[in-house]
């Protein structure tokens, strides 16, 4: 028999610099953490609207030693595990166990590290990386460093799937559980895209949001007409999922239960989603969970702004609600913490717990008129939902390469 | 001239939670929180430091005297520097 999952800790990198209930707190007032990013050693003035995490700092995290030893993505990784195995009431030092593990996503691994590499090499003239360039750059470098931080000597395990890595890295997590091969994981994202080679390449697709300085705080505009596409961000986030029976023993406080993981490939373009395989995922995730589409009280989308992808996504969820997708709450809180890439399905994962937890829905700030193409669904707005009492969620992750998956969440019953 | 201990000292300032207060020829490297990765990336950026590149058979420094004693025989003499 299959093992019930719960969540029971849940931390980040917030943009604001404080918590995770700090951070849902502005999600819901719909407080944007964009701004326009310059790059700072671009020859050209790069400049773009991004979420920059300017208030973390790795040695107060997460110490020097550690931060010497990490490329950025591990040390926002890193802190977010902390956060999260300490919001689970676990000591930094001694609680880890054998049948412990940790289950990461990152789209772009050490990206910084190697373009500093490359700046060393071409630029300043060295003809010689340092030494530590492959530790501090392999894509599985957070979660290790997690695992050997924390002490966790189950399966160590990290999950580059585009945009939905750390969505997939939460899913194959509650996998392990289910089957009895670990009690509890770590799992989560951390990405740091916010290098000038990724800059440059996200812009060149003609998918970045346009912004200035006073515009930028509202650049990502998901289902919004006229919308002009996504904004990077930068983060980490962290759940610790959980046997329900080995969190019941230890008297943990339990958010919410993670009852459902759905998975699909649309195999049909790169980098153009297709709602049919966009479906297959939902419907497998709400399946699992039991949950009818009667039932779901909030889907935090993908929702990345783009012209392309916002309506298909709007399409696959009217195709799987029917006749209740006209009641069924929908937000995008990319609109304020932008797009994590890799991270993201770990930050929504993140939000959506919280918003079970606390039956609050945020809204898709900035939002005021809804594209023609994105209507069929309710939109939450403004300050989002309170009063209306929810059972359960659903947190989308479609990526480039046609990978989708999709997890619900479920109170307790 | 930069004093070898000085950057040893500089290392442990910049890169370790708690640095020594004492540092010694006989300090053990990896007691003073730099591990195996920790004393490459040392040995680079004294090698960055001096312009100069070790050869890299050399067995590892144990202590911080046998490191020094390594800087000592490959740095550039005095005048070159």
């Amino acid at each position: 028999m299959r093992r019930r999952v719960v969540v029971t800790g849940i931390g980040m990198v917030s943009p604001f610099g404080g918590d995770a209930e700090d951070f849902f707190e502005r999600m819901m007032v719909g407080e944007s953490a964009v701004r326009l990013y310059r790059h700072p050693s671009s020859p050209d003035d790069l400049s773009q609207p991004a979420v920059c995490c300017t208030s973390f700092s790795p040695e107060l995290t997460i110490g020097r030693s550690l931060s010497s030893m990490t490329d950025r993505f591990s040390q926002l990784g890193l802190a977010a595990a902390f956060s999260a195995w300490s919001d689970a009431g676990f000591a930094r030092i001694g609680a880890g166990a054998d049948d412990f593990g940790v289950s990461w996503g990152t789209g772009a691994g050490g990206a910084l590290t190697y373009e500093k590499g490359y700046l060393d090499f071409f630029e300043r003239g060295k003809r010689r990386v340092s030494p530590l360039t492959v530790a501090l750059a392999m894509h599985n470098a957070a979660a290790s460093n997690i695992a050997i931080a924390l002490g966790l000597g189950g399966s160590c395990l990290s999950y580059s799937v585009a945009c939905a890595s750390s969505a997939v890295a939460i899913g194959e997590a509650y996998r392990r559980i289910q089957s009895g091969e670990s009690r509890l994981m770590i799992a989560g994202g951390s990405e740091a895209p916010l290098s000038l080679s990724m800059m440059l390449a996200w812009n060149a697709m003609r998918v970045v949001a346009e912004g200035d300085e006073e515009s930028a705080y509202c650049a990502c505009r998901p289902f919004q007409e006229g919308r002009t596409g996504l904004v990077l961000g930068e983060g980490g986030a962290a759940l610790v999922l959980e046997d329900w029976n080995h969190a019941v023993a230890r008297g943990a406080r339990i958010y919410c239960e993670l009852a459902g993981y759905g998975q699909s490939c649309d195999h049909s373009h790169l980098v153009r989603p297709d709602a049919v395989g966009q479906i297959k995922a939902i419907k497998a995730a709400m399946e699992e969970a039991e949950l009818s589409p009667a039932t779901m009280g909030y889907v935090n989308a993908h929702g990345t702004a783009t012209q392309e992808g916002d309506p298909i996504e709007i399409d696959a969820l009217r195709t799987v609600f029917g006749a209740d997708a006209a009641d069924l709450a929908v937000s995008s809180t990319k609109s304020m913490h932008g797009h994590l890439l890799g991270a993201a399905g770990a930050m929504e994962a993140a939000i959506t717990v919280l918003a079970v937890a606390r039956q609050e829905i945020p809204p898709t700030a900035h939002l005021q008129k809804v594209s023609a193409d994105c209507q069929g669904v309710r939109h939450v707005m403004g300050c989002g939902l309170r009063d209306r009492p929810f059972g359960a969620a659903i947190s989308n992750s479609f990526a480039f390469g046609g990978s989708n998956a999709v997890l619900a969440f479920r109170q307790l019953r | 001239m930069v004093n070898n201990l000085d950057i040893i000292k500089k290392y442990l300032e910049k890169h370790v939670d708690n640095p020594p207060e004492i540092l010694t020829p006989e300090s053990k490297i990896k007691e003073i929180g730099i591990d195996s990765l920790g004393l490459l990336e040392l040995i680079f950026e004294i090698e960055d430091n001096y312009g100069i590149h070790l050869p890299e058979n050399l067995p590892m420094p144990e202590t911080v005297g046998q490191l020094l004693e390594i800087v000592e025989q490959y740095k550039p003499a005095i005048g070159n520097e």
